[in-house]
């Protein structure tokens, strides 16, 4: 049961990455975080389906409560490595202004990229532009008459800068 | 007649298993609890660590070492439990999650690290939403002068050539082989997931 819990959490995720990465290609960035998330809500109902399927055909026996505590801490480890998976490679990937400089020198090849150069092809315009077209299109913020406006206070960033937040406090600087 | 007697004893075994458990179903949950009992300690003794510590930047290393250790203490703590049979493994038949709940414990780690390495850091939507949240009606203007102000490329430029991921020299920035392998981590990436560059 132990080793069914944790498969069962893998496979979740597993069909949750086959789903986005076929169904993100041709995403804009403008649907990109309201589609993430009900991507990552949509898929971690799936271990409690998938745990049903293998109860009801009695693959192992043990009693319901084990199957329960199963399935709950199958859909605990979905949760996590959706959660890995989406803050440290599809985020970075997706939104790191690092990782885009590391791929616009690389461009380049041996002999490297100026200020300039690099400036011209990704700039602060550049930044302020794919953030803006992606937090209006989550809903995060509104657009009117050409002026910028907060729109759901409870964001995704927010609930992420309240966690942040606190662990400062405690660290103290 | 022996293999009957075998799947008779196999039965009982089971429904005996069963009982148990259910006299006890707390003990299916004790490994759990214990991973994440061990997972906020190593939380604890880290943001003990930065309290006192003088070296400067993230101390995302000294985090792994931690949880590093209190893995170990997850797997001693396990195996203990299994050698004194302090929870009767016998009730628990497939369970309890000692493997799942280990997983759990490693999981965690990388979702306490980019919430960690978050305090030190600034991103650009962040410093947007803090923008229009503080300014009310901001426009495109007055969001870029925000975003200048905090030199985001000039900085990570400079964190990279610190980190030893890129070098400056002669006015041109040049990768460095673990800026390389970064990169074509990236190019993989950037195939499998079909989209454009980020950023």
């Amino acid at each position: 049961m132990d080793l069914l819990a944790a498969g069962v959490g893998f496979v979740s995720f597993g069909i949750f990455f086959i789903i986005h990465v076929i169904t993100f290609r041709w995403l804009q960035p403008e649907k990109l975080l309201r589609s993430l998330r009900v991507c990552v809500l949509a898929v971690v109902a799936l271990p409690l389906v998938l745990t049903g399927i293998l109860f009801v055909n009695k693959v192992m026996d043990a009693p319901l409560l084990a199957w329960v505590l199963a399935s709950l801490l199958a859909l605990l480890i979905t949760g996590l490595v959706s959660l890995v998976y989406v803050l440290c490679v599809f985020g970075p990937y997706e939104t790191s202004v690092r990782m885009r400089l590391v791929r616009e020198i690389e461009r380049r090849g041996p002999e490297g990229i100026s200020l300039q150069d690099l400036l011209r092809r990704y700039s602060s315009e550049t930044i302020m532009n794919v953030r803006l077209r992606r937090l209006i299109g989550s809903g995060d913020i509104i657009e009117e008459n050409g002026l910028y406006r907060s729109g759901s206070k409870k964001n995704f960033l927010f609930f992420i800068d309240i966690i942040a937040g606190m662990i400062k406090k405690w660290i103290g600087r | 007649m022996i293999l009957c007697n075998r799947k008779k004893l196999h039965a009982l075994q089971i429904s005996l298993e069963i009982k148990v458990y259910n006299q006890d179903p707390n003990n299916a949950m004790a490994y759990v609890f214990f991973a994440l009992l061990l997972f906020c300690a190593s939380v604890m003794v880290h943001i003990f660590f930065c309290r006192k510590t003088t070296r400067p930047g993230l101390q995302a290393r000294a985090y792994i070492f931690i949880a590093m250790i209190f893995m170990g203490v997850y797997i001693a703590g396990v195996y203990a439990a299994g050698q004194g049979m302090l929870l009767d493994p016998h009730s628990l038949w497939g369970l309890p999650f000692k493997i799942t709940s280990g997983v759990i414990f490693i999981l965690l780690g990388p979702v306490y690290l980019m919430f960690y390495a978050l305090t030190q850091l600034m991103s650009p939507s962040k410093k947007i939403l803090m923008s229009i949240g503080r300014g009310g009606n901001l426009s495109r203007a007055d969001i870029l002068a925000r975003i200048e102000e905090e030199d985001f490329i000039g900085t990570r430029l400079r964190d990279l050539c610190v980190s030893g991921c890129a070098r400056h020299t002669k006015d041109r920035y040049i990768l460095n082989p673990s800026g390389q392998k970064i990169a074509t981590a990236l190019t993989i990436m950037q195939r499998v997931l079909g989209r454009d560059m980020g950023g």
